[in-house]
């Protein structure tokens, strides 16, 4: 494990019926610094976010916060480890309106044990402000909103609540150039304030831009681990691809 | 109408269809509107309407439950064996059907919320397992009850302003649920189950536990709807109270509650139920039999699917 | 495509549960016996059309509930039209079921209206319209040709044309190019549709199938019982769906074959037919089916979650 690491994940791996799709993976995050989780489609990167989100938990394998072992029943478990995630599919219940997702499963209440919705109506108001001040009309389903819009929601719910880990799934996945230049922001402003980052994308050059460590997953293995600064495109590429590192000589290592 | 609210805020058209049915009733049968009759439209609409309450829940967070009907009869046939003769056994009589419905939602959430069965097929195999059990607890004979003490009948008999208690009880019921699905953190996780079950789960919705409790409220309230319909007959015959678990339905759906979940209204369905009572008292009042009642909530249920997956395809 | 039973499901359900029923019935007195075998081979042959036709829909990813009351109506319209011959009373129950199938399916894909409330939905309506056609009295007035077809020496000839009807399904569904697109739209829809097969096509014609099929099976059972009775078959959809479900079909879609159904159909059968033979209250028997689908939808749903995603 790593001293002062926010959350290790110690050998985990993953079976679902014959196929594993985990094979021992080691990985950790440190506050305050952007790990970006790269490879191929069906390499592994979703499923071992959404183990560390509590989707499901792992055949074998240990995860760690704070340096104390945790077992995350559900998702609700990872979040009073102040771990967040933004799903790739944004998992909104598309019949409710945007405050009753930003707020689902952490309710604000009235003194009474009601819904305080005025109260919650306001603080999303704020929250989704602060992303995108265009976003105002705020009371009517998510079903109806623009995919950014929805992004907006999903984003503001992850980091307006105590976070100390954001697990980010393909977050840039469903966006124009502009509103990806924005959560590019948001990321540097969140690494700022301390927040670990677990940033998982197909965008090779948007990871070099963002992340502090890289690291490649191939079939369900750890194939290695880049410094961004220290690296390029093409390393990155081939890596994803060929599941080796070039050492400094051009050779195999 | 707008589309553009959530759904406990949605306006459904069954209201204004509720005022022009009662209209064109008492334009078209005479005896309509009168006192007695209107009682009566009351009273036919509190049994179904109990159990179609507890439906539009189950139905919200977007699964079925078809056993009520036979919770119903069980429920009916528990509290006659029980003799609510003296205040024990009346608070018995209620309690014990009440709890067993409860008992009986469990086990289908469990099966449905825990196991992942499909609701519909297992629901109506309970009714079946159910309606087995009491006729063989009663060897499918009559049970009658001698001597129900007084409250135990004025549960359904007695009148307050001309209007039976059993009215009060149903109408109590639409605004305590109604409060709780708009207003409590279980009503907006059983909307968010309805909408999406795999974002409320990651939401951290405890999705099993939530999911289980809206069968133990439909279980409950329809075994409650039962204990009503024993303090009302006092001697039934078991195999005649059935198939409320239908009408239950139509009147949901007829509501605007959504039959892939997540939208839906408890007043709403209370609307509905009316509806149906209405309609079903003018057919009883011109005439016509069980059998044809029974198409016509056939036909009213299939439009109602057929109006309100149209409107929500057009929104 | 699964051409076979899975696998799992014939470990867990078909192979153990058939074959220990049949053992345990040789010690209920009068299992074995000419007569007894009679009576099993006539309850299941009208079940058996029933089953065939359900099998055939949950293949195609849908379901039926409305195979009871088809079966009550497809009996009385025979009888009602027998007085014109026997082949227009069996061409009009056929036609009947075909309609309400018809109308079923027509529910199904062009309403997008899910297939067990627009089943249950065309139940009520088809038993609601038999009983006040009938004035819910069962009618009567059966010719000797007729009452004939509810016999047959030494074989029931319901049971013959039973076989026949899950022979040709059998054929249907594995060596017709037919049989490929059912299991392929109940396994995908959306891909089936992209590949140009015509689903909503499909799936009414599987819907009509079964209408046809337990209207069919309420003309045999008139024969057999000498009325057309408005009330049978209330049961009827659970006990097919219980020896579908058994047979490996999957209330998901694009599982089940016929041989499965078969099997499923000879299990729900033969314990019926031994708890008649113990005297078992019709109470019991009820509770037994629906308790005995209630589990096996719970089942069924575990496994599909132990599935890999």
């Amino acid at each position: 494990m790593t001293d002062g690491a926010l959350v290790d994940l110690v050998g985990i791996t993953k079976q679902f019926g014959g196929v594993r799709a985990l094979k021992g993976v080691d990985l950790s995050v440190r506050p305050g610094e952007v790990v970006a989780l790269v490879g191929h489609n069906g390499a592994g990167k979703s499923v071992l976010a959404q183990i560390l989100s509590g989707v499901f938990p792992p055949s074998s394998g240990e995860i760690r916060v704070g340096g104390k072992p945790v077992a995350f029943t559900s998702p609700s478990d990872a979040r009073l480890y102040a771990i967040e995630t933004i799903y790739q599919t944004l998992a909104l219940a598309d019949n409710l309106d945007a405050p009753a997702n930003f707020f689902l499963g952490r309710e604000l209440r009235t003194r009474f044990g009601f819904l305080d919705k005025k109260k919650m109506a306001e603080e999303a108001k704020k929250a989704l402000a602060d992303l995108n001040p265009n976003f105002t009309d705020i009371e009517r389903p998510v079903r109806q909103m623009s995919g950014g819009q929805r992004q907006a929601i999903a984003i503001a719910r992850a980091i307006h609540f105590q976070v100390q880990l954001l697990i980010m799934d393909e977050p840039t996945a469903a966006l124009g150039p502009h509103e990806t230049a924005q959560v590019g922001e948001l990321i540097k402003r969140l690494r700022a304030q301390g927040i670990g980052i677990l940033l998982i994308s197909h965008d090779v050059r948007d990871v070099l831009r963002l992340a502090d460590r890289i690291v490649v997953l191939k079939n369900g293995e750890l194939v290695g681990a880049l410094t961004a600064k220290d690296t390029n495109e093409d390393e990155v590429v081939d890596m994803i691809i060929r599941g080796r590192k070039l050492d400094a000589n051009g050779a195999v290592k | 109408m707008t589309a553009a609210s959530t759904p406990w805020r949605f306006v459904t058209p069954i209201w204004p269809v509720l005022l022009v049915l009662v209209i064109g009733a008492s334009l078209l049968s005479g005896p309509f509107l009168s006192p007695a009759n209107i009682a009566a439209v009351l009273q036919q609409g509190v049994i179904t309407g109990i159990v179609a309450l507890g439906m539009t829940i189950v139905l919200i967070g977007g699964q079925f439950d078809l056993s009520t009907g036979a919770t119903v009869m069980m429920a009916a046939v528990m509290a006659l064996l029980l003799n609510p003769a003296d205040g024990t056994s009346t608070a018995l009589a209620i309690l014990l059907p009440v709890a067993l419905g409860g008992m009986i939602g469990l086990v289908n959430g469990l099966a449905v919320y825990r196991a992942g069965a499909n609701s519909i097929v297992a629901t109506i195999g309970m009714q079946f397992l159910v309606i087995g059990a009491v006729l063989a607890l009663v060897s499918g004979q009559h049970v009658r009850a001698d001597n129900m003490s007084e409250i135990f009948v004025s549960l359904s008999r007695a009148r307050l302003l001309g209007i039976p208690y059993s009215v009060y009880i149903f109408l109590g019921l639409v605004i305590a649920l109604s409060v709780m699905m708009s207003s409590t953190v279980f009503g907006r996780h059983v909307y968010a189950l309805g909408g999406d079950i795999e974002a409320a789960r990651r939401a951290g919705v405890k999705v099993v536990r939530t999911g289980i409790a809206t069968y133990v409220i439909s279980g409950m309230l329809a075994a409650l709807a039962g204990v009503l319909i024993a303090s009302l007959v006092g001697n039934l015959d078991p195999t005649a109270i059935r198939g409320y678990e239908f009408p239950a339905l139509t009147a949901a759906v007829l509501g605007g509650t959504s039959l892939t979940g997540g939208v839906g209204r408890p007043a709403d369905t209370a609307a509905a139920i009316w509806v149906i009572a209405v309609i079903t008292n003018v057919m009883t009042i011109l005439n016509y039999q069980y059998p044809v009642q029974l198409l016509v909530q056939g036909v009213v249920l299939t439009a109602a699917v057929a109006f309100y997956s149209w409107q929500r395809a057009r929104s | 495509m699964q051409v076979t039973l899975s696998p799992l499901t014939l470990r867990l359900f078909v192979k153990p549960p058939l074959i220990p029923l049949l053992l345990l019935a040789t010690f209920v007195d009068g299992f074995w016996s000419l007569g007894n075998l009679r009576t099993l081979a006539e309850s299941i042959s009208t079940d058996g059309l029933i089953v065939a036709g359900m099998t055939i829909v949950m293949i195609a990813g849908g379901f039926d509930l409305s195979v009871g009351a088809v079966m009550a109506m497809g009996g009385v319209t025979a009888v009602v039209l027998l007085p014109f011959g026997i082949v227009p009373a069996a061409l009009g129950a056929l036609i009947a079921g075909g309609i309400s199938g018809f109308l079923s399916g027509t529910l199904v894909t062009r309403l997008r209206i899910n297939p067990f409330i627009a089943t249950l939905a065309m139940m009520v309506m088809v038993r609601g319209a038999t009983l006040a056609y009938t004035d819910t009295r069962p009618v009567v007035g059966l010719d000797d040709t007729f009452l004939a077809l509810g016999q047959g020496d030494p074989l029931p000839y319901a049971f013959l044309i039973m076989i026949v009807v899950m022979l040709a399904a059998h054929v249907l569904l594995y060596h017709r190019p037919w049989g490929r697109h059912a299991y392929a739209v109940g396994a995908d829809e959306r891909a089936a549709q992209m590949t140009g097969l015509k689903v909503n096509r499909l799936k009414i014609e599987c819907y009509m199938l079964s209408g046809a099929l337990a209207a069919f099976a309420g003309l045999l059972l008139a024969a057999r019982l000498g009325t057309g009775s408005p009330i049978v078959g209330e049961m009827t959809p659970l006990t097919a769906a219980a020896a579908a479900l058994i047979g490996g079909a999957s209330l998901r879609g694009g599982e089940g074959s016929i041989m499965g159904a078969l099997c499923g159909l000879l299990f729900v059968g033969c314990l019926i037919n031994v708890m008649n033979l113990l005297g078992v209250p019709s109470y019991y028997q009820r509770m037994t089916i629906g308790g005995l689908l209630f589990a096996l939808v719970v089942v069924e749903g575990l496994l599909q979650r132990a599935r890999p995603r």
